[in-house]
């Protein structure tokens, strides 16, 4: 029988806010242990959280980027459990009213727009950090991170491949850093999720039993724990077992998830509301204001570059997942000066290669979308060839200079003299008996070692294409 | 009616031990605290709006107030260890 997988996902995104959600301590990444740390957040009774305009306008930003309803009040509750990593014993969240509710995400499945559904975004604190080490006699803990603002992200389950999730989870991340709202450091742990999963065979209306799996930290580790659910839901299936509704851990070394608590231990986290906040309310006009200020979101802007005819989707895709090469790629394409292909072949080849390489960021190169635009200009107009762009591409990468003035400091002109070219081409062909013959035998690809040589006779400064033409026409009349 | 599983229930969640007697005792106990507060229950509340004290949106701006230092944080820690409370080895 065939089973057709269903996910629904939770994805916890902490935000960029330059504080904690209760407390003035800073939100800070990798700082020494338990340095931003004071008595709010490090749960001390007879304190009182206060909470962080901030968040509510990030949360309210997302929701409106999505389309989500935003409850104009909504409430903070008490979730109870016991563990070292949350001083007070209970994480503040929200619970029957979140900050917002519905709305959709808009993904590409085999080039076709699908709309993922969204339940709800609700805001909370983030827990400290665990950290074990057989060095030491207990388990020690980091407050650092406690307190640290989050939302969640509740969708529907709406995904059917893990395919479908991994694009799910790509969209909310490029909606995250259009808005500036979090900083998405995958390997920091900056988004994490939950992953449920269930089966139902081919046909059935009705939803299977689903496990949820906790503690997945990468996008990649999402896939391959949805895939190996799937797996071990149809091998349970198969041999006429049923799927247990249970928490698993993903073990993503392992590549395999354990069950974590049995039924009688299920979760109870007696939620209520958090007495010491006060009820959020949201107004028209606030609702309004962030309205207007949201940006290009990155569907439209995918569907925009899609519309340019020349990119395929997979260039529009890489472009819009890096904003700062987008926006460049949308500066120079203002310019109206070369195609937009152009402009995306070498920001997706050369000048990613050169970002790899170097480990760094558009932003911080001195590169200019006129001075791009003007070095592609110069090979369109035959001034330089490919070859030598690269050699000023690696000047005006660093220094916003002209390229016509690195062309002429380096002598990188092209030499697009015909009648010089064409002796230099007899040379070749004179040095070059054997290559010749092997031409005339039928040997095509010897045409492409005389342009070499050609090239290498005229320092690389020779029009591959005029030398082409020439050997051509050359050789016909031996 | 608050049944002893129910006790013992609570109890685990919240990581306390009790005798039998004790679950005894604190079924009757809470019993009737929870027959005091589903009083509350006869309560018309469809026209009272959501609040919690009468106050919204009591909120502070997103600025930075320097955290206490390590030192002080850590008085409270019942045992320190490489800047950090250690506590018993947990296990998920």
């Amino acid at each position: 029988m065939n089973y057709i997988p269903t996910i629904g996902l939770e994805v916890h995104a902490e935000l960029s806010t330059k504080t904690k959600i209760y407390c003035g301590c800073e939100n800070k990444f990798g700082a020494e242990v338990n340095t931003k740390v004071c008595p709010v957040c490090s749960g001390m009774p007879g304190t009182l959280p206060v909470l962080n305009r901030k968040v509510v306008e990030y949360c309210c930003k997302m929701g409106l980027a999505i389309g989500a309803r935003i409850n104009q009040l909504s409430k903070q509750d008490r979730k109870n459990y016991y563990y070292p990593d949350l001083p007070k014993a209970y994480q503040i969240s929200q619970f029957d009213i979140p900050l917002c509710e519905g709305g959709s995400v808009p993904i590409l499945v085999n080039g076709e727009e699908k709309r993922i559904g969204v339940t709800r975004i609700h805001i909370e604190e983030d827990a400290g950090k665990l950290l074990h080490d057989d060095k030491f006699s207990g388990s020690l803990v980091d407050y650092n991170r406690c307190g640290v603002p989050l939302i969640e992200i509740v969708s529907e389950p709406d995904m059917h491949s893990s395919e479908e999730a991994k694009e799910y989870l790509e969209a909310i991340k490029r909606l995250l850093q259009y808005l500036d709202i979090s900083d998405c450091r995958m390997q920091e742990g900056s988004i994490r999720c939950d992953v449920n999963v269930s089966l139902a065979p081919e046909g059935s209306d009705a939803l299977g039993t689903r496990a949820e799996m906790k503690n997945v930290n990468s996008f990649s580790g999402a896939v391959r724990a949805i895939e190996y659910e799937i797996r071990r839901q149809t091998e349970l299936l198969e041999r006429g077992e049923t799927v247990v509704q249970e928490t698993r851990r993903w073990d993503d070394m392992a590549g395999q998830s354990f069950s974590m608590r049995s039924k009688e231990d299920a979760q109870d986290y007696r939620y209520f509301p958090e007495p010491d906040l006060a009820v959020i309310e949201v107004s028209d006009e606030e609702i309004a204001r962030i309205r207007g200020a949201l940006p290009e979101l990155p569907h439209d802007r995918f569907m925009r570059y899609r519309a340019l005819g020349e990119l395929t989707d997979y260039e529009c895709g890489m472009l819009v997942g890096n904003l700062a090469m987008a926006e460049f790629f949308d500066r120079c394409t203002a310019l109206e000066r070369v195609k937009p292909k152009a402009v995306c072949n070498w920001l997706l080849g050369d000048i990613s290669r050169i970002l790899n390489e170097r480990g760094s960021e558009l932003s911080d190169a001195a590169l200019t979308p006129e001075n791009l635009c003007a070095m592609i200009a110069l090979i369109e107009k035959g001034t330089i060839s490919n070859t030598a762009a690269k050699t000023v591409l690696e000047v005006i990468f660093d220094e916003d200079r002209a390229p016509e003035a690195v062309v002429e400091e380096k002598g990188l002109a092209q030499n697009n003299d015909e009648g010089a070219m064409r002796t230099l081409v007899c040379e070749i062909l004179d040095a070059n008996e054997k290559s010749v013959s092997d031409y005339k035998g039928g040997k095509t690809n010897a045409l492409g070692f005389l342009v070499g040589q050609c090239m290498r006779a005229s320092k690389g400064k020779g029009n591959p294409q005029i030398i082409s033409k020439l050997l051509t026409e050359e050789l016909s009349k031996r | 009616m608050i049944t002893k599983s129910e006790i013992e229930h609570l109890a685990k969640l919240s990581r306390l031990y009790l005798t039998d007697a004790e679950r005894e005792t604190l079924a009757k106990e809470m019993d009737g605290i929870v027959d005091m507060a589903a009083q509350l229950q006869q309560l018309d509340l469809d026209s009272v709006e959501l609040t919690l004290d009468g106050r919204r949106n009591v909120l502070r701006e997103d600025e930075i107030i320097p955290s206490y230092s390590r030192d002080e944080i850590l008085k409270n820690a019942p045992v320190r260890e490489a800047g950090c409370f250690s506590v018993p080895k947990t296990v998920e």
